[in-house]
């Protein structure tokens, strides 16, 4: 789930009544076309990625028994049911920046880690029903419940209101688990798309998001040092943090021919560098998981042998891109292309 | 699920065209919807008006972008109330938002941290949803709850002030 707290750069607006941020830009030739493509282009990322959100919520719901699940002659609807949580992973990692500003509530039920949950609201008595606990990583803490790692045992066991997750056993249960636990995502995505669907989207705020991104990635990765990380049951937070930078990716090139007709092809080159080296970060390590957190990490103070690990050396690479203050950052360039469409931040 | 079909979220642009546009059934409000706030109806607000108020420190102006029907008894949905500190440091907002946002505190409505953009005209929004985050300052107040406060304005659809009574319009 992303945090409520939008940095000082997630949220900014356009003028009102159709007047473009790029009024304020140089240079500009066709003021605002480049900026309306943008704008509709992340739209419509945004509702295909709902679509195959919803398409992925109601396969888990279609696959899931109604009887008391078994590990052998379910196998193929449970591996159908994973298969489509691992879609539907991905679909929300790529516009969660987006959706999580606009429905925090719905960001929420449909996003929020077990612990965060029990830490509000009290022990979940009913894994399976629709209230308390409900979302992705309900399904997956269920789903995946066979092959949970022991450090997340570990890690779960030491929350109060803790309540040992398994595949249901009655039929109640499995019940439950279709037609409310499942029933309940399928709606609250559908809530999401239709309020979604009519929004005319402010292309700043998608453009913001992109850079405050890059400090949710860092804080994916602070989570996993806790035994908080974001979905540890099915080992898939590298995968939703690959999801997170292909989303800024794809973003940012429907916003390029802004950048680019406001002058800043030397902040477009220095982007796809800094993505370059994004990238090259993620494919040093293979799989869908994260790799190993050191017995000795700190991120206040991690040590030099620690950033050598494979887990330090990403940390290392993104806390790098992350930072605003360093010159040649992901983050400092990105600022640097939303000043460049007049795009307005808050005074430092 | 219902859809949707006649959303009009976002149809808002405060422009000048509000009072003529029904009201939507959601409203989800974005940055542009706060420009030029300063242009709406004004009510300045006397020091001390909600006692144990983080919002009563100094001078503040309360400014709303329409004014609800003489007997109505909510505001419609689409409806910014934007209190400002008049020291410049901040402004708080309230949007009706509808669609039964809100639910567990004030129905409908949602809450807003309004800062000025160093165009001087932009309002970046710090953050927006039905609790401040965490940690959050809220005019100097650590973890001020907006719901907490604005439950006892219940009977006026949660908005406290007394120049925006609704029995007053």
């Amino acid at each position: 789930m992303m945090k409520k707290f939008l940095s000082a750069v997630a949220m900014v607006g356009l003028a009102a009544c159709g007047g473009s941020a790029s009024s304020g830009g140089d240079g500009g030739t066709d003021a605002g076309v480049n900026e309306a493509k943008a704008n509709a282009g992340v739209k419509a990322y945004i509702n295909t990625n709902l679509v195959a959100l919803k398409a992925a919520s109601v396969a888990i719901q279609t696959a899931a028994p109604s009887t008391p699940w078994n590990a052998t002659t379910d196998a193929a609807a449970i591996a159908t049911m994973k298969t489509e949580w691992k879609k539907a992973r991905i679909a929300y990692e790529h516009i969660e920046g987006a959706i999580a500003v606009l429905f925090p509530e719905l960001d929420a039920t449909t996003d929020q880690r077990y612990d965060v949950f029990i830490n509000d609201k009290g022990a979940d008595l009913n894994l399976f029903d629709d209230v308390n606990v409900t979302g992705i990583h309900a399904i997956e803490r269920i789903l995946y419940s066979d092959v949970i790692p022991a450090s997340v045992k570990t890690f779960e066991m030491g929350l109060t209101g803790h309540k040992v997750a398994a595949f249901p056993a009655t039929a109640a249960e499995a019940t439950d688990f279709k037609t409310k636990l499942c029933d309940r995502m399928v709606k609250d995505v559908q809530k999401m798309t239709d309020q979604f669907g009519t929004l005319t989207l402010d292309s700043a705020t998608a453009f913001r998001g992109v850079i405050g991104s890059m400090g949710e990635q860092i804080e994916k990765l602070q989570k996993a040092e806790s035994g908080e990380e974001e979905s540890r049951y099915a080992q898939f937070t590298l995968a939703d943090m690959r999801a997170n930078v292909a989303a800024g990716k794809a973003t940012y090139a429907l916003f390029k021919p802004w950048v680019l007709e406001k002058g800043g092809s030397a902040e477009d080159t220095a982007i796809t560098a800094a993505f370059s080296r994004v990238d090259a970060a993620y494919d040093a390590i293979t799989g869908d998981a994260l790799p190993a957190v050191p017995a000795t990490w700190s991120s206040a103070s991690p040590s030099a042998t620690d950033l050598m690990t494979p887990f330090g050396k990403l940390y290392s690479a993104l806390k790098t891109e992350a930072d605003p203050m360093a010159a040649t950052s992901l983050v400092t360039h990105m600022g640097a292309a939303a000043d460049k469409m007049g795009i307005p931040k808050l005074p430092e | 699920m219902k859809r949707l079909a006649s959303l009009l979220v976002g149809v808002l642009c405060g422009c000048g065209g509000i009072e003529e546009t029904p009201a939507p059934e959601v409203f989800i409000a974005l940055p542009r919807d706060f420009q030029h706030f300063q242009e709406w109806a004004t009510y300045p607000l006397p020091p001390n008006e909600v006692a144990g108020s983080p919002h009563i420190a100094g001078e503040r102006t309360l400014f709303i972008n329409r004014k609800p029907a003489h007997g109505s008894t909510q505001f419609p949905v689409g409806t910014i109330i934007v209190k400002r500190v008049n020291d410049g440091s901040q402004n708080f907002a309230m949007v009706k938002r509808g669609g039964d946002y809100n639910v567990q505190g004030a129905t409908n409505w949602e809450w807003f941290d309004l800062k000025p953009a160093t165009d001087g005209v932009t309002q970046i929004i710090a953050w927006r949803g039905i609790t401040p985050p965490s940690g959050e300052m809220y005019h100097g107040v650590a973890g001020g709850e907006c719901n907490t406060c604005h439950q006892s304005a219940r009977n006026n659809d949660f908005v406290q002030s007394e120049p925006l009574l609704l029995s007053g319009f």
